[in-house]
């Protein structure tokens, strides 16, 4: 066989072996349409901000999950479903987002638990596990002339949100100068909010919890310490972590 | 339309016209994800959809100067080995195959699929960083350099993979038909 013959005959073998393959294209479509959100990108949305787009996103794919998760926890198969669902998070994904008045494009990496999945940007952090806790913290060690810089996750599965603000509040009155009032907030999470600072330095410690209802009767915790200086930095792509936080039910 | 068009209408946000570039880009896409996940239907079609959802979401940054396909292909080769890597067998040869071929011989023209069969197998015998510059040069036509920049590899090394795939290629076929001769 010559050279231009074999060519051809190589390409022939590659589309006639693959032909069977080409079968799935509207299902892959409606996924993608689905996972995009394309049937409601009409002229007039596209004009919203990428983080509100996002934020549509995530609210469809969440009521999608409360629906079949509903279904999940009557199957025997339950899990494997959950797990399957688990599938429909990107693995990675790029986001921009506004780090002190600049907007900063990440790829950020999808970390899945058994409850919850997150988004990580591993540029930057790790997370870690110990005993029940996740948490993300910087990939570099700080000096250490600076004040932890982390974000706890865990649940307490027998405290409702509510409850918890007010032993966070009291606890945080110990060591901080300032507590603010608890507050209900919608972003970057549905929940309540107990923040503290110790000063107005640079270095000042900042504690920021907020807690999330499980969907049960529990709730999930976030406990982001940072220091003044760093606010509009490891705070704010805190915030947009948790901007991407799902609940995932057993 | 012209494909530059197509993409510089999704640059702006046009729905409609990543919808035609899906249409264009689907089915050569899929071709080489099955090839390359060794016919794992699903896992190729997670490919390719992850791939499409990775187009839509970074074409802003696509720089328009430069050729679209290779940036498409590198995106689509990039997730095939991530969800190989994934499932932990990225070097597992013809999984799924059996199914799909008796499929395939049941559903269509038998004749057809044995002409190619010795080829095909050999194809799919080929170590995993010959057999992707192959599906890449024979069944997409890209050029030798386009290849380097999909793989992130240096051009004399896709180069070398070409020519040592072909010689693979042609050896294993040699060796199967004297192999039939002999039976």
């Amino acid at each position: 066989m010559d050279e231009k013959n074999f060519e051809k005959e190589v390409k022939e073998a590659l589309k006639n072996k693959t032909n069977h393959y080409l079968d799935g294209k509207d299902e892959v479509w409606r996924n993608i349409e689905s996972r995009l959100n394309l049937k409601e990108k009409s002229p007039k949305r596209q004009k919203t901000t990428k983080s509100k787009g996002r934020f549509v996103g995530i609210a469809i794919t969440a009521a999608v999950l409360v629906v079949l998760l509903g279904f999940a926890t009557v199957t025997t198969t339950g899990q494997a479903f959950v797990e399957r669902l688990k599938q429909y998070f990107e693995p990675e994904k790029n986001v921009v987002t506004e780090i002190e008045g600049h907007p900063e494009e990440q790829e950020v990496i999808l970390h899945e638990r058994a409850d919850y999945v997150i988004y990580i940007d591993e540029e930057r952090y790790k997370m870690i596990h110990e005993g029940d806790k996740d948490i993300v913290t910087t990939k570099e060690p700080l000096e250490e002339r600076y004040p932890e810089v982390s974000m706890t996750i865990s649940q307490v599965i027998d405290k409702t949100p509510e409850q918890l603000a007010k032993e966070y509040s009291e606890e945080l009155k110990t060591s901080f100068a300032t507590v603010k009032e608890i507050e209900t907030v919608t972003e970057p999470v549905n929940g309540i909010l107990v923040s503290a600072i110790d000063g107005s330095e640079w270095d000042s410690p900042v504690n920021k919890i907020y807690l999330v209802s499980n969907g049960n009767e529990g709730s999930f915790v976030f406990d982001l310490k940072y220091f003044l200086e760093a606010a509009e930095g490891h705070g704010a792509r805190f915030y947009h972590m948790l901007e991407e936080f799902q609940i995932v039910q057993k | 339309m012209k494909e530059l068009e197509i993409v510089q209408q999704i640059k702006n946000g046009d729905v409609q016209a990543f919808h035609d570039l899906y249409d264009l880009y689907f089915e050569y896409a899929m071709r080489v994800a099955t090839v390359v996940m060794n016919h794992q239907s699903s896992n190729a079609k997670d490919a390719v959809q992850e791939t499409f959802i990775r187009v839509y979401q970074n074409i802003k940054g696509y720089d328009t100067s430069r050729p679209f396909k290779p940036w498409f292909y590198r995106i689509l080769i990039n997730e095939c080995h991530r969800i190989l890597k994934r499932n932990g067998k990225i070097i597992s040869v013809g999984e799924g195959f059996n199914k799909a071929e008796q499929d395939e011989l049941a559903y269509e023209g038998i004749n057809q699929f044995i002409e190619h069969e010795d080829l095909y197998k050999a194809i799919e015998s080929l170590e995993h960083h010959h057999r992707v510059p192959i599906v890449l040069k024979y069944l997409n036509g890209f050029k030798e350099q386009e290849i380097a920049e999909i793989l992130d590899e240096n051009l004399n090394t896709i180069k070398s993979r070409l020519y040592k795939g072909k010689q693979k290629l042609k050896g294993l076929l040699k060796n199967e038909k004297e192999g039939s001769q002999d039976g």
